[in-house]
């Protein structure tokens, strides 16, 4: 087909090919562009301008029908799956998730898994957490320490630099700690504690000498940056910033991609299959299916960067099946698909506080603590569980809900609630799930979507080390709590499913040999080295911390590789 | 603001189910006249709204502030239940007002409607008492009418604009965080409305 859609060949060749312009996809664009690829990025959803596309940025709660909420038969016929985090499905912005019912999948097994995805430009970087922690050797060597799964082909000297790099850019605020588990980014000023996250974090200073409270590392600017503007503490991330103070394809890379004329973004671009010459034993490039028409359509590069997010380049690795890869593009180690990993949260501590009652804070900080992992760092700190776990969390004045828990009504309830309340704190504990070949995805060409892709099923379920770990858990956020003088400590283990993270890593994970992993440690597909994976999917372990940061690192990094094996003529 | 706890605080306005074994007649012997604010009811009956909305009231009075009338509070949690209630949960809604009017004719002789303020505060006084006694001795909270009055009326005030910025304070843009500051530094010193229903 030379001629599709008006198109010739040659208008539908470019240098580099980037799939998702997420978190991952923005960093691909941003470097092959400004390393000067014609580059077409490659996005399944519609187009979100910044600024322009932010319906509700400037909505007040009272500007919404009901607050926001949205009606229950909507959100069970449309948002099932996607209302599981409790907070997904409002009109503040539901706009930038998917609806279950256009994008299902399949729970297999009775097993529980939490798909929460954004298709659009800029993809869930519109929406994300923005906690910004690097990875350190305790999570690069934890495989090889522990015999578990295969050991990851890089090490922290590796990434450290392309940490500072896209730190730079990005703008990450932040406290030094100078701890060798965490180590410190390139940071602007942290953002302030409350009065009791300050006084907690001294006391857990004075009262432990393995842990400390920090404030949470954040991809918000605290002073201007590059162009974009300072965080004004409205809270209202998810709806996409008019202010650009947190990154997002669309408020820091995909600009930096444009302004070097080199990138085409290509919107409802549904990623199918890498193209492959078993000849040259190179990807050619990539087809799509048109979401809107249903066409198929080839687009042709000299490398492809698939960061789709860790399910969907695997899906389309798996779905580029041919002679030489039956199973698959890159799956010769049989690994494709396996070891999903996520990080499970929502067990820990709340506790009320006395004191501060005459002060309070100012703005609706869209950011929380953090404490960071102190167990299994070695020798006394070893427990009988792998790997670890940190804190968010944070500090907060009882609002008009905890003064009408009592008896009053009237003008004598009203003055109770124009009151701030006592001061409480949460710790909510982010643990590390290991990477088990039997928590897996597959494609189901039984259930075909709207597409004629093959639906994805999930088998995931949390294991006897995450358990352990949630006890130890919910145990130590007690112990800190009391040390540091609460009252009325409360722990908590709520419901969690693989995917409630939101953070899926794994499934085409990284490795030193072609037989046990799908990449090597530049990201490379064993046996298309034209190919590249830097989202989710190249995580051969889940460390305890966000992984964001890591895939910005881990983008910047293959694709200067890339660009320098292009030099070379080797791609 | 821990989300779990919202969540929970507010599990009527989801629709979570509530299950009453109260009479779903309505009084025929009530003779309050549909007021003008009752217009463009989606869900109440003109007398049903007239008791949830002294109801309202009392519960969050005007003072120097605005109040729950002021604030449209009943129409709007009038258009909350037509619209994202489920159709039992709306069902069991109304035949609880239904049955805190007959309670009422049955303990004052007279429609809550028709009571002046003090008297009505004095009986609602006593509904409290016996919401929490209930409460205490084994009853669904979501059973138990003032509770679910209570809690639609202050969570649906303090999403409506007077509610957020007269009654408790909200500034739109607030500027770079300032962490711990006095609080006569901390705006009017009344708490933060919450953006979060």
């Amino acid at each position: 087909m030379s001629n599709i859609n008006g198109k010739s060949k040659k208008d539908r060749t470019y240098d580099a090919i980037v799939v998702g312009s997420g978190i991952s996809g923005g960093w691909a664009a941003k470097e092959l562009c400004e390393k000067g690829l014609k580059t077409i990025v490659l996005e399944r959803g519609r187009d979100v301008k910044h600024i322009k596309d932010y319906p509700t940025a400037n909505m007040e709660v009272w500007e919404f029908k009901n607050g926001g909420r949205v009606p229950q038969p909507v959100i069970d016929e449309h948002y099932p799956k996607q209302n599981r985090t409790g907070y997904t499905v409002r009109e503040q912005h539901k706009h930038f998730f998917v609806k279950d019912s256009e994008h299902p999948y399949n729970e297999i097994n009775d097993k529980r898994f939490d798909w929460i995805r954004g298709y659009q430009v800029g993809g869930r970087s519109l929406v994300w957490g923005r906690q910004c922690y690097r990875w350190s050797d305790y999570d690069f060597e934890a495989n090889m320490k522990d015999g578990i799964a295969v050991d990851w082909p890089i090490r922290y000297k590796d990434i450290a630099p392309w940490y500072s790099y896209v730190e730079k850019f990005a703008g990450i605020s932040g406290r030094k700690e100078n701890l060798p588990q965490l180590p410190d980014s390139e940071f602007l000023p942290p953002m302030d504690f409350n009065c009791i996250e300050a006084e907690v974090a001294k006391r857990i200073k004075k009262k432990f000498d393995d842990r400390i409270m920090t404030i949470g590392r954040t991809a918000h600017l605290t002073q201007a940056h590059n162009g974009r503007g300072q965080c004004q503490s409205r809270n209202r991330c998810m709806r996409g910033c008019p202010y650009g103070a947190y990154f997002s394809s669309q408020s820091a890379t995909l600009p930096a991609a444009e302004a070097t004329g080199n990138l085409t973004i290509r919107p409802f671009s549904i990623g199918a299959e890498v193209l492959y010459d078993k000849e040259t034993g190179k990807a050619t490039g990539v087809r799509i299916i048109d979401k809107e028409t249903k066409e198929s359509i080839e687009y042709y590069a000299k490398v492809v960067f698939l960061c789709a997010s860790a399910v969907a380049s695997t899906s389309i690795l798996m779905q580029s099946k041919n002679e030489a890869h039956p199973d698959g593009l890159g799956n010769e180690s049989g690994q494709l698909g396996k070891n999903l990993m996520d990080h499970h949260f929502k067990a820990g501590a709340r506790a009320e506080f006395d004191g501060f009652e005459d002060q309070y804070f100012v703005g609706r900080r869209p950011n929380g603590i953090y404490i960071p992992r102190f167990r299994n760092l070695g020798g006394k700190t070893n427990q009988d569980y792998l790997r670890g776990f940190g804190y968010q969390g944070g500090g907060s004045r009882g609002s008009w809900y905890e003064a009408a828990e009592g008896k009053g009504f009237g003008a004598s309830l009203k003055e109770a609630v124009q009151a701030p309340g006592g001061w409480g704190m949460n710790l909510n504990g982010f643990g590390e799930i290991l990477p088990y070949e039997d928590n897996f995805m597959q494609l189901n060409y039984d259930k075909l979507d709207a597409w004629g892709l093959p639906t994805i099923d999930f088998n995931t379920e949390i294991k006897e080390n995450e358990l352990k770990m949630r006890e130890d858990m919910k145990a130590s956020a007690v112990e800190i709590l009391e040390a540091a003088g609460g009252k009325n400590v409360q722990s908590y283990d709520y419901s969690y499913g693989i995917g409630l993270g939101i953070h899926e890593m794994g499934t085409a994970r990284m490795g030193r040999d072609r037989k046990t992993s799908v990449l090597n440690g530049n990201n490379q597909v064993w046996g298309a080295e034209n190919v590249f994976v830097t989202d989710g999917a190249c995580l051969t372990s889940g460390s305890c911390v966000n992984p964001s940061l890591t895939y910005m690192a881990l983008t910047a990094r293959a694709a200067n590789y890339a660009v320098e094996q292009l030099k070379k003529q080797n791609l | 603001m821990d989300r779990r706890d919202a969540l929970r605080r507010v599990a009527l306005l989801t629709g979570a189910a509530i299950s009453a074994p109260f009479a779903t007649a309505f009084l025929q012997s009530c003779e309050t006249e549909a007021s003008s604010v009752s217009e463009g009811l989606q869900f109440f009956t003109p007398q049903q709204f007239d008791v949830f909305n002294e109801l309202a009231e009392r519960i969050m009075p005007k003072t120097d502030t605005p109040g729950a009338k002021d604030a449209k509070v009943a129409n709007l949690i009038d258009e909350i239940i037509a619209n994202y209630y489920s159709k039992e949960d709306a069902k069991n809604f109304a035949a609880q007002v239904d049955a805190f009017e007959a309670d009422c004719n049955t303990a004052n002789g007279k429609s809550f409607t028709k009571m002046t303020d003090e008297e009505r505060d004095n009986y609602l006084t006593t509904v409290e008492e016996a919401a929490y006694k209930a409460r205490e001795s084994g009853t669904n909270s979501q059973e138990i009418f003032w509770f679910n009055a209570k809690n639609s009326v202050l969570s649906t005030f303090f999403m409506t604009e007077a509610g957020c910025t007269q009654v408790l304070q909200h500034v739109a843009v607030p500027g770079p965080f300032q962490g711990c500051v006095p609080m006569t530094e901390a705006g009017e010193g009344r708490t933060w409305a919450n953006e979060w229903v």
